[in-house]
């Protein structure tokens, strides 16, 4: 080997182990593309050799040129090494300094909850919706209504007790005109409008003169259904009323049918679920009679459809009502009724979902 | 009302009956029992006894040591912790083997001796609750009952049930409903018993009495409307005093307390018939014409209860010689009452309609066990019966001697017949019920059965008579079919679904009110409830007013806090956040859905005049979002805005509505309030609560209030028609460019986007402000806006120079309608 070729093999040497020492101790990315510049440039001693090549023996430049080749390629993937792991090294840190407490609270805006007696209502409405029932328009039943829409189209009689000061709120706006003390007033309004057949129900307020208790208040929520057709019996209502209290409660539970007297229908009914508390072995809940009264129902009197100028006898039909607040202090064992209408958040927010 | 069953059995024969299964026949058929109890005392063992010595108890400061001396059957020491123990006090002393009631726990025990303290205990003396007692006796303060009147020395170690002529007996206590005036009497519901048992009904007999001799007395009856029948009975030598102890138990057990043997009796036939009677004091009332009339206005007359009471054109006199001496039906007078030495009777058996009774009681606003009779209607055909049987007990009882009977009958009395077929009982009531069935229910309840020839095949007719005590309930066939079920039995009807379901109408209206409770609660609001009749105090407390002429006040209302009803949600709203943040819920974000009442027309009788209209409300104040270590977010009025905004882009896409700044509202923040148009329509207001009202209020933290008309969103979404039709989504890139200017704070953000509208650049896809500058660079009373615009071309890339023109165009367009400065 000629003296040329020796000493450049040489140097190219130790430019490798140069190169190796110097890129052990880089510690940042800036430094390694100055190595970059500084060993591979145009300026960079590997170019200065390969410019020498011309200087060396045509026998031993092949051999001389590939080790500069080879010496090149090195130091490129010395410099690439480095890079990656000065990276991995740099992001190791950051996900370190990223670190979080996993475990402390989200950032939300909490779903607000809607109030019980809408989520009774809506689920008793939706019940019925599913049996046929269509939902009368809120805002063609009038809570300041009629003496006549109230008492008389229901066949009240014109003495009837309940239309006594005691029971019901009259108005200064005439002497006929009241709150309504049910909701039965949807069904003259409706029957008026509509011909039979028809299977409808109205939820709404009602009022009634009483002293406040936490059974009793001033104004509550009824739920009222009517069912007018050709050929509608006695036992149709009760299979409504029984399937309506298995979806309600969420599970088959015994009713019972007492007699009673609404001026409205006839022959009338009062319903009782057994307690869902004690399963009918009496309880305070329900007077220790195991029964809990959840309706009122009956066959539409005649007299009723007559008034609004339907045939009673070719058609008949059943109607129903019920009070929102007592399903609701049954479904969620709510003792007090006032806690509705106190709406004390702490309540409330329990209605979720 | 409350029924003796012991007396009940002398109508019907019960034996074998439990009162639970009397009381459960009973309500089901519709005469509901609402509590059973019992009567007269349980108790066994218990006999009179004598406080001989008291002394204290050697271990124990409460307790005496009492000797009890039970006369031939010795003296026993007993342990007593009750406080009015005293010397010489007779008293009731259960023996050991007694059985008496365990007050604490309820039900009976048997007495054992005891050792008390150390000190041995044979027996026990009572209390009237250990016996049961305490509804048909009083005693004054606690412990033990003292029997010192009611007993003499000679009855000492006596039975004290003997003593006492003490019966036990079951009481019922029933609530008929307002149309079975005829079940206000033991003989109505022991009819229902009979009917229902399949037992024989037995009656007492009343003779029509001889009268003795004649008198003066006379009826003249000449308003029909307040009294139809009236007859009157003078008896004579009346030896009054007290009643035997039967009919003293009987009318104990009913509730009603013994006065003397001649009142006790009206009581008692009334209880048993229904037909309430009255006793005047013939020596007070003497021989003349008695009448039935409208009071006079103004008129005043003291009752037996000694109450003066002014009488009015509502209430209903019985007069004697045109003086009230009873109002009629209610209650008898004081000057003609009935005393222990009354030797003379005038008996009034009289028909009083229900209307005018029930107008007259209420007249004076007294009612009485006479008056919840007629009230509900009595049976005018069986006045005489009550009549003849109160004559018969008076002569019995009293010694008494008929004179004369005056009366004057106006009674319209038909007997009424309705069809019955069993091919209605059928259709009424989904199931048959066989003809013998029918026939078995209705004759024991009074009814009579007449089977029409005419009856074709399976179809039973009958043509029934109803009787005359159930003539104001019964006269229709639908009625009949009740009475046949109710007995028959609710529970033996099947149940099935009726046929041919329709699909029902869709309530678009009710998908709207759900969704906007959907959508507040989804936005972080919940939803309240509140009352609709409202009072001067919620007003006055909350800071707010109401226009009284359009106000709907209740006339009768028993509470201040609900005169009328409200015309606006927030007043309530505030009264919850109030109650909430004293409740320590200071993070308050709630609404409600509910209506607001305004007197608009004259009512007339199908019309109330009276416009509800459906309202959303909002409250929010403080804020409840979690995660509060992270970023603790502020409520202010653009939380509150953007709630109502989100709201109506949610439910009318495209629909603009307008903000004007409301500054006139007294309990609004004049500069943070607006009221809201969509079109020409009012929609609501958005705004902060004044902060002087906030003080006063004791809000802690600003309060931030919506309140918008349904109704209007209502009408604007009832007339659309149009489904969604989504629109291709363009495939060509948007580009943003941003313009800022400054300009006075009188230009508003709204006039600002309503004139870059109206440049009418079809490439403008969307505006966007980005940033509101007031600085020191900007003159005072003037603000730097800034605008992001994206524009986009539906058809081609755009160009620079596409881009240019557009925002040129823009641009002049604002400069052209507003004082804009661009930077």
């Amino acid at each position: 080997m000629s003296p040329v070729s020796h000493d450049l093999k040489e140097q190219l040497q130790s430019l490798q182990a140069e190169a190796q020492a110097a890129l052990s101790k880089a510690t940042s990315l800036k430094e390694i593309e100055e190595y970059r510049v500084h060993f591979l440039g145009r300026k960079g001693p590997l170019s200065t050799i390969k410019r020498g090549l011309k200087d060396v023996p045509d026998a031993e430049r092949v051999e001389i040129g590939s080790l500069a080749n080879e010496i090149s390629q090195t130091i490129e993937s010395l410099l690439d090494e480095r890079l990656t792991a000065l990276k991995q090294e740099a992001l190791a840190v950051q996900l370190a300094e990223e670190a979080l407490d996993v475990t402390m609270p989200g950032v939300y805006l909490p779903t607000g909850t809607i109030h019980p007696l809408t989520l009774v209502t809506q689920s008793v409405v939706d019940i019925f919706r599913g049996m046929g029932f269509e939902l009368i328009e809120d805002n063609t039943c009038p809570e300041v209504e009629t003496d006549y829409y109230n008492f008389e189209a229901l066949n009240f009689p014109a003495d009837h007790p309940a239309r006594d000061m005691q029971d019901t709120f009259y108005t200064d706006v005439a002497s006929n005109v009241l709150l309504r003390s049910q909701t039965s007033n949807a069904q003259i309004r409706y029957m008026e409008r509509q011909k039979p057949p028809f299977r409808v129900v109205s939820p709404g307020r009602v009022y009634r003169n009483e002293e406040v208790s936490s059974r009793k208040g001033v104004m509550f929520h009824q739920i009222e259904g009517l069912l007018v057709d050709e050929k509608t019996t006695f036992s149709d209502l009760k299979g409504i009323l029984h399937q309506f209290v298995k979806l309600f409660f969420g599970q088959e539970r015994p009713t019972r049918f007492r007699n009673s007297f609404f001026p409205f229908t006839e022959p009338s009914a009062e319903v009782d679920v057994q307690c869902i508390l004690c399963n009918g072995n009496g309880c305070r809940t329900c007077g220790h009679h195991g029964w809990l009264e959840i309706l009122g129902a009956g066959m539409v009197d005649p007299n009723v459809l007559k008034g609004v100028g339907i045939d009673p006898e070719k058609y008949n039909g059943f109607a129903f009502g019920m009070g929102v607040e007592r399903l609701a202090m049954l479904q969620y064992s709510i003792r007090d009724l006032r806690m509705f209408y106190n709406n004390d958040l702490r309540f409330l927010n329990q209605f979720r979902g | 009302m409350r029924v003796s069953l012991d007396w009940l059995n002398e109508y019907v024969d019960i034996s074998g009956l439990t009162p639970e299964i009397i009381a459960e026949a009973l309500t089901n058929a519709g005469l509901e029992v609402e509590s059973i109890e019992t009567v007269g005392g349980q108790f066994s063992g218990v006999v009179v006894g004598r406080v001989d010595v008291v002394e204290q108890h050697p271990n124990a400061d409460r307790l005496r040591l009492v000797t009890v001396n039970l006369g031939p059957a010795g003296q026993n020491r007993v342990v007593c912790g009750a406080p009015n123990v005293a010397q010489g006090m007779c008293i009731a002393y259960a023996q050991i083997g007694a059985k008496v009631i365990n007050r604490k726990e309820g039900g009976m025990f048997e007495l054992k001796p005891a050792t008390i303290r150390g000190v041995e205990s044979t027996g026990m003396i009572c209390s009237l609750e250990e016996l049961g007692l305490q509804d048909q006796y009083t005693a004054e303060g606690d412990g033990i009952w003292p029997l010192t009147d009611l007993v003499t020395d000679a009855d000492l170690g006596q039975d004290l049930k003997t003593v006492l002529s003490l019966k036990p007996d079951t009481v019922l206590e029933v609530a008929p409903t307002a149309n079975r005036g005829d079940l206000m009497s033991v003989i109505g519901v022991a009819r229902e018993v009979a009917a229902l048992f399949k037992r024989p009904l037995k009656l007492p007999s009343a003779q029509a009495p001889s009268p003795a001799g004649t008198s003066n007395y006379q009826v003249k009856l000449t308003d029909t409307s307040v009294c139809q029948y009236y007859a009157g009975a003078y008896l004579v030598e009346v030896q009054n005093g007290e009643s035997p102890d039967w009919m003293k138990q009987r009318l104990l057990s009913a509730g009603i307390r013994s006065i003397n043997v001649v009142v006790d009796i009206t009581n008692y036939v009334m209880l048993e018939y229904g037909q309430p009677l009255h006793a005047f004091d013939a020596q007070k009332l003497p021989e003349g014409t008695i009448g039935v009339r409208v009071a006079k206005p103004g008129e005043v007359f003291t009752t037996l209860d000694d109450q003066a009471r002014t009488l009015t054109e509502q209430s209903v006199v019985v007069t004697h010689n045109d003086r009230p001496v009873a109002l009629a039906g209610v209650m008898g007078g004081q000057d003609t009452e009935i005393s222990d030495t009354t030797k003379s009777v005038f008996l009034e058996a009289a028909f009083f309609p229900s209307a005018s009774n029930r107008r007259s009681a209420r007249s004076v606003g007294l009612r009485s066990e006479s008056s919840a009779r007629f009230e509900r209607g009595v049976d005018p055909a069986s006045t005489h019966l009550a009549f003849y049987r109160a004559i018969a007990l008076l002569q019995e009882l009293t010694e008494a001697s008929l004179v004369s009977i005056a009366q004057d009958d106006h009674r319209q009395l038909q007997t009424q017949q309705v069809p019955l077929s069993s091919d209605r009982i059928q259709r009424i009531l989904g199931m048959t019920i066989a003809e013998s069935d029918v026939e078995a229910i209705l004759t024991p309840l009074g009814f009579q059965l007449e089977p029409q020839s005419s009856s074709a095949g399976d179809n039973r007719q009958w043509r029934v008579t109803i009787p005359s005590f159930r003539g104001q309930d019964v006269y229709r066939e639908i009625d009949l079919i009740e009475e046949v079920i109710r007995i028959f039995g609710y529970d033996r009807i099947p149940y099935t679904l009726p046929q041919e379901t329709a699909a029902p109408a869709l309530n678009r209206r009710d998908f709207l009110l759900r969704q906007i409770q959907r959508l507040m609660a989804a936005t972080g609001l919940s939803e309240v409830a509140t009352h609709s009749l409202i009072g001067d105090a919620l007003l006055q407390r909350t800071g707010f007013s109401q226009d009284p002429d359009s106000t709907v006040r209740v006339n009768n209302s028993q509470s201040i806090d609900h005169t009328f009803l409200r015309q606006s949600l927030i007043p309530n709203l505030l009264e919850i956040a109030k109650y909430n943040q004293s409740q320590g819920n200071e993070n308050c974000w709630i609404f409600e859905l509910g209506r607001t009442y305004v007197k608009r027309r004259s009512a007339n009788e199908k019309d109330s005049g009276v416009e509800e209209s459906l309202y959303l409300g909002g409250l929010l104040t403080g804020h409840p979002a979690r995660g509060v270590w992270h970023k603790a977010p502020e409520t202010d009025y653009f939380t509150v805005k953007g709630i109502v905004e989100n709201l109506l882009e949610t439910l009318l896409p495209g629909q603009s509505t307008r903000w004007v700044a409301e500054t006139s509202m007294s309990s609004m923040h004049p500069g943070r309030s607006a009221a809201l148009k969509l079109g020409k329509q009012p929609l609501g207001i958005v705004g902060q609560l004044h902060p002087a009202l906030q003080e006063t209020l004791k809000f802690k933290a600003p309060v931030y209030v919506f309140e918008l008309n349904v109704e209007v969103l209502w009408q604007v979404l009832q007339k659309k028609t149009e489904t969604l039709a989504v629109e291709s989504l363009t495939a060509y890139p948007s580009v943003q460019r941003d313009i800022a200017f400054s300009a006075p704070d009188q230009v508003t953000h709204q006039q600002v986007v309503s004139a870059v509208n109206q440049a009418n650049e079809p490439l403008l896809r969307h505006i966007e402000l980005f940033d509101q500058y007031r600085g020191q660079q900007l003159e005072a009373g003037t603000r730097s806006l800034a605008y992001r615009l994206t524009l986009q071309s539906e058809t081609a890339t755009l160009t620079d120079k596409e881009i240019d023109a557009a925002m040129e165009k823009i641009k002049r367009q604002l400069s052209s309608q507003l004082p804009v400065s661009f930077r």
